[in-house]
């Protein structure tokens, strides 16, 4: 029989796999804090990575042109600007596609007034290695009549979609001496190459007046480089061939606008998680190796040398931290992804954790844990094995005596007193217990204040409690009421409580460059709940109403005039208030201010209040009764914050969970020193729920303090990043958005800190009441 | 599921007995075990043990190491759970109560000495010896008021203020003498009372423990130390393989 040799696998090992079997729970709670930590800190690296550069990354997916050219069909074949792909210092490029710059009306159903749109043929939403349109819903057109819109996921079209007066799903397009495309799918281009696509054999009915060239450029940093190398690739071509071209670094600043605003929110949250995953390894782990002093005292004792206590240590704590990173991970990239998409649907939805975040986490999180064993591991191995043994045996005697003394003699129930003496017997531990709980506190706070003031905002700009119906007219049905027929028989309708008509139109103004969207009200629009950061509502002939954005950028202030036109008439309005929200282009007027300008003008939108305790859906059906040339549409917009408040819900429940962990763990760790300790209380006659009661009280102080210190800190995280929203956003917000929490709310949060630790501390509480007096008085 | 107060109803009261334990008026022992079977695994720690304890009475259990004599403490104590038989102490069927029963008849009915005192390092003696009275609700300055006292009974008052650390062995086991009456139990256990001292202080704990026995504390005490046997106890039960092997009187020694 041949001897089979195993290879000796060292005392290191052995001992190492030892305590790992020994202390099975302590590992499973390593591992599952690492896990934790490690799903926290590859979304704080992702949500920060995210935040730096998020238009780069989406544009590196889509291999996103840095040009994107219009070329005269007359001037330049298809032939000659195919061989421009390959001049020098192109790196790719797609095309020609033939396009056409066409106004395009949704509808018949849609009503709303027509939209300059560059519609591309291409046969496949990717065509080369250039610009790889993100096909999001639906399927590419490839039939005759068929058309796939721009837009960013998860948008949808405006406007109501009927067919034959019937709900449809289906949109349709059209254009003056147009075919009528039907809708469908939507795609993205986070290079905006295109508003809508058809199949190339469709381009000649939308008569294409140019040919569309997408360029990647070696140096395209600027827009200057990118000049340059779009002069260089089209060199061979005729002078005036290139008729227009819009270089990546336009789209960026365009698309960058609209994100900066959730950028604040990004980094405040990824720091906060960062911060938490750090604080709770170096709490768990250390605690643990603490804990583990009489180990390695007692492995000293039978000859291990100091390298090789640590070496057990480290490799002790190594099993758990790999495990729990490798779980973590894949976890913080499965909730992270769609969290990141939905923050960043504007630019396509394709954001997510990258690679690197995951790669650092992967080797900074076992890192972290390795050299946060090191340090304790290091000093427990030069002591003597005598000093090990007793420092592992009980926390360090002699701390916080004098607290513990005054605590006795005080009025408290004692359980409730020893309780709150208990932090102080680890001073360190309590401290990072209570940073983790801090931090939780921190976010509750911040997340909620966020959470309200989006609420807020997007209730200020939607008005749904005051609107309750769109009216609308479509002109598709036949119909008898005009629009002042309509107001009338609206206004006798029961259950109406206001009706406000409006109509718009693009006016210009003295002094600005570009049109302005006007926006002109009549009738009860006082009713409607608009939402006023200064002065007031319309409530007279000549008065103009401006958001933040529009003021900002044109310099302007409240009780300025200013001149008016339209259709060559003009008249002077007063700027008589600024409300929350507006792009800075568009402006809301008093229907007075309209009459001047346009005598003869009819309301073709109402905004329909309805009276309090009015069946809603019987009242859309009298009002859609009243005329079928009008479309009555129930005012709901959905949330358009939804991923934002999704979001910060996400990171704030995590934030607590991992908090709540940390809590967990010290309690195992305090109540496992300790044993000796409960074993004689309980002895003594300290019932099972006074157990409880001690550990809960113990780190409910510690909640209690993180209340204290945690709500003003999240506080404070809230009005600096919320001006920093605002500012970004160009808008102002009232007071009363500003002020979001109340006292009721901050008490609430106050206790946010408690419910942690309690929610940490009572399994472990529980499980330590249970303790057997006998078992542990035997083996102490 | 009972709570504390589901606990006070019977044949127990909240009115404090007499100093060192009180007093039954009947004739039953104040500890009884009826064929009482301890199981750890397959193995059989106490086995069919009966033994009844007297008011007043002062019991040695003594045997080798594992023989289990100290889980037949711990099953008086109600810290174990007998597997079969009944274990009575002061008219209260231990079976019967639950956890937080068993912890209010540990804090009202018995006081307990460990071989290692198991003091609370964190506290000073004094509040160690009030804690027992606190659990039960007694204000910290009375509680505190009669741990004096009995520091001051047992001859080292002047040590309240100092913490065990700082105590010498027999001064820390005092402290734990005084701790296990704070509540004027009505038995007294002690594990090996004078196993981790040295000759003197053993003898200062024997002589406290006599004293007190004098004075009508009911006392059961699980020793190796023949000499604590025979100059403490009234009655020997001699315990081997989980098995009372012997039991007679014994006169006390000087």
């Amino acid at each position: 029989m041949s001897a089979v040799i195993r290879p000796s696998r060292g005392p290191v090992w052995r001992a190492s796999r030892a305590i790992v079997k020994h202390r099975k729970v302590q590992t499973v709670v390593i591992g599952m804090v690492v896990a934790v930590s490690a799903f926290s800190a590859v979304l704080g690296l992702g949500l920060l990575q995210a935040a730096n550069g998020p238009f780069e990354q989406a544009f590196g997916q889509q291999h996103g042109p840095h040009a994107v050219a219009a070329f005269d069909a007359a001037k330049a074949s298809a032939a000659q600007l195919s061989a421009t792909a390959h001049a020098a210092g192109v790196t790719g490029a797609a095309g020609p596609f033939q396009a056409a710059s066409v106004s395009l009306v949704m509808g018949p159903d849609g009503g709303g007034r027509g939209e300059h749109m560059t519609v591309v043929g291409r046969a496949q939403p990717a065509s080369g290695d250039v610009d790889r349109v993100n096909l999001w819903k639906g399927r590419w057109a490839t039939a005759p009549g068929e058309i796939v819109m721009a837009l960013p996921p998860g948008m949808r079209l405006m406007g109501p979609v009927t067919q034959g007066g019937r709900p449809t799903d289906q949109h349709t397009i059209t254009g003056p001496g147009l075919p009528t495309f039907t809708v469908v799918g939507y795609a993205y281009s986070v290079s905006g190459s295109a508003d809508a696509w058809v199949a190339p054999s469709q381009m000649s009915a939308l008569h294409p007046d140019h040919l569309q060239m997408l360029y990647r450029f070696q140096n395209a940093d600027t827009d200057e480089q990118v000049k340059a190398d779009l002069a260089a690739a089209t060199k061979e071509l005729p002078a005036d061939a290139l008729t227009g071209f819009q270089s990546w670094r336009t789209t960026r600043a365009s698309m960058l606008a609209k994100l900066e605003a959730l950028l604040p929110m990004l980094i405040a949250f990824g720091a906060l998680a960062l911060a938490v995953s750090v604080l709770i390894v170096l709490n768990v782990v250390s605690g643990a190796v603490v804990s583990g002093y009489r180990d390695i005292g007692v492995y000293k004792t039978i000859g291990y040398t100091p390298r090789q206590v640590v070496s057990v240590f480290v490799a002790t704590m190594a099993v758990p931290a790999v495990a729990g990173t490798v779980i973590g991970i894949p976890l913080g990239t499965v909730v992270g992804q769609p969290l990141l998409a939905k923050a960043f649907s504007s630019l396509g939805g394709n954001q997510g954790i990258s690679p690197l975040a995951e790669v650092v986490c992967l080797l900074g999180v076992p890192l972290l844990v390795g050299l946060t064993a090191l340090v304790p591991a290091r000093r427990a191995a030069g002591m003597s094995a005598n000093a090990a043994i007793s420092a592992g045996a009980a926390p360090r005697r002699g701390r916080g005596l004098v607290v513990q003394r005054k605590l006795a003699g005080s009025r408290l129930p004692r359980s409730v007193s020893m309780g709150l003496g208990l932090p102080f017997a680890r001073p360190a531990r309590s401290a990072l217990t209570l940073a983790a709980v801090l931090l939780g506190v921190t976010t509750v706070v911040f997340a909620n204040g966020l959470a309200r003031a989006m609420t807020g905002v997007s209730a200020a700009s939607d008005r749904i409690g005051a609107v309750s119906y769109d009216v609308d007219r479509d002109p598709a049905q036949p119909g008898t009421l005009d629009a002042v027929a309509l107001e009338k028989a609206m206004r006798a309708t029961p259950g109406v409580d206001g009706v406000s008509g409006g109509t718009q139109d693009m006016v210009g103004v003295a002094g600005m460059t570009t049109a302005i969207n006007a926006v002109f009200y009549g009738g009860d629009s006082a009713k409607m709940g608009w939402t006023m950061v200064r002065g007031h509502w319309l409530d007279g002939p000549n008065q103009i109403v401006a958001p933040a954005r529009f003021l900002n950028r044109h310099h302007l202030a409240l009780g300025q005039s200013l001149t008016i036109e339209l259709n060559g008439h003009s008249t002077r309005a007063t700027i008589v208030g600024e409300d929350v929200t507006g792009g800075d282009s568009s402006l809301n007027a008093d229907w007075t201010t309209l009459q001047q300008l346009d005598p003869g003008r009819r309301a073709d939108h109402f905004e329909v209040r309805a009276a309090s305790g009015a069946d809603r859906q019987a009242l859309a059906a009298r009002l859609r009764d009243l005329d079928p040339s009008w479309t009555v549409q129930v005012r709901d917009y959905g949330d358009p914050n939804a991923e934002m408040k999704y979001f910060s819900t996400a990171i704030t429940l995590v934030l607590s969970l991992v908090a709540a962990l940390g809590v967990f763990n010290t309690v195992l760790l305090n109540t496992r020193e300790r044993r000796r300790d409960l074993g004689m209380l309980k002895s003594v006659g300290m019932t099972p729920r006074q157990v409880v009661a001690m550990i809960v009280t113990s780190m409910g102080v510690l909640g209690l303090v993180g209340g204290i210190v945690g709500l003003p800190l999240g506080y404070l995280l809230y009005r600096v990043v919320v001006p920093l929203m605002e500012h970004a956003q160009g808008m102002d917000l009232p007071a009363s958005l500003e002020h979001v929490y109340s006292a009721p709310l901050l008490a609430g949060m106050f206790l946010a800190g408690v419910g942690i630790a309690v929610l940490g501390s009572f399994v472990p509480a529980r499980s330590a009441a249970r303790l057997s007096i006998s078992e542990v008085l035997r083996s102490e | 599921m009972s709570g504390p107060d589901d606990y006070h109803h019977g044949p127990m009261s909240r009115d404090e007995p007499p100093p060192y334990g009180d007093h039954m008026t009947s004739h039953e022992p104040v500890v009884r075990l009826d064929d009482v079977r301890k199981d750890f695994g397959d193995t059989a720690a106490v086995d069919g043990v009966t033994l009844h304890i007297r008011q007043g009475e002062a019991v040695a259990v003594m045997g080798p190491s594992g023989c289990g004599k100290s889980t037949l403490l711990n099953l008086v104590a109600g810290l174990d759970r007998p597997s079969s038989g009944r274990v009575v102490v002061h008219g209260e069927d231990l079976g019967r109560l639950n956890e937080t029963g068993l912890a209010l008849f540990r804090r009202r009915r018995i006081g307990m000495i460990f071989q290692f005192f198991n003091l609370i390092d964190d506290l000073p003696a004094l509040d160690n010896v009030a804690l027992a009275a606190q659990l039960t609700g007694t204000p910290a300055g009375q509680a505190r008021r009669r741990a004096l006292e009995l520091l001051g009974e047992l001859g080292i008052a002047d040590r309240g203020n100092t913490y065990p650390q700082r105590l010498s062995g027999g001064e820390r086991q005092r402290v734990a003498v005084a701790r296990a009456l704070m509540n004027r139990p009505a038995l007294l256990l002690a594990d090996e009372p004078t196993g981790a001292l040295d000759s003197r202080s053993g003898e200062q704990v024997m002589d406290l423990l006599i004293d007190l026995n004098q004075l009508g504390q009911t006392l059961l005490m699980v020793t190796h130390d023949p000499r604590l046997a025979t100059r403490c106890a009234s009655r020997l039960v001699e315990v081997a393989d989980g098995r009372i092997v012997a039991e007679r009187e014994l006169e006390r020694t000087a």
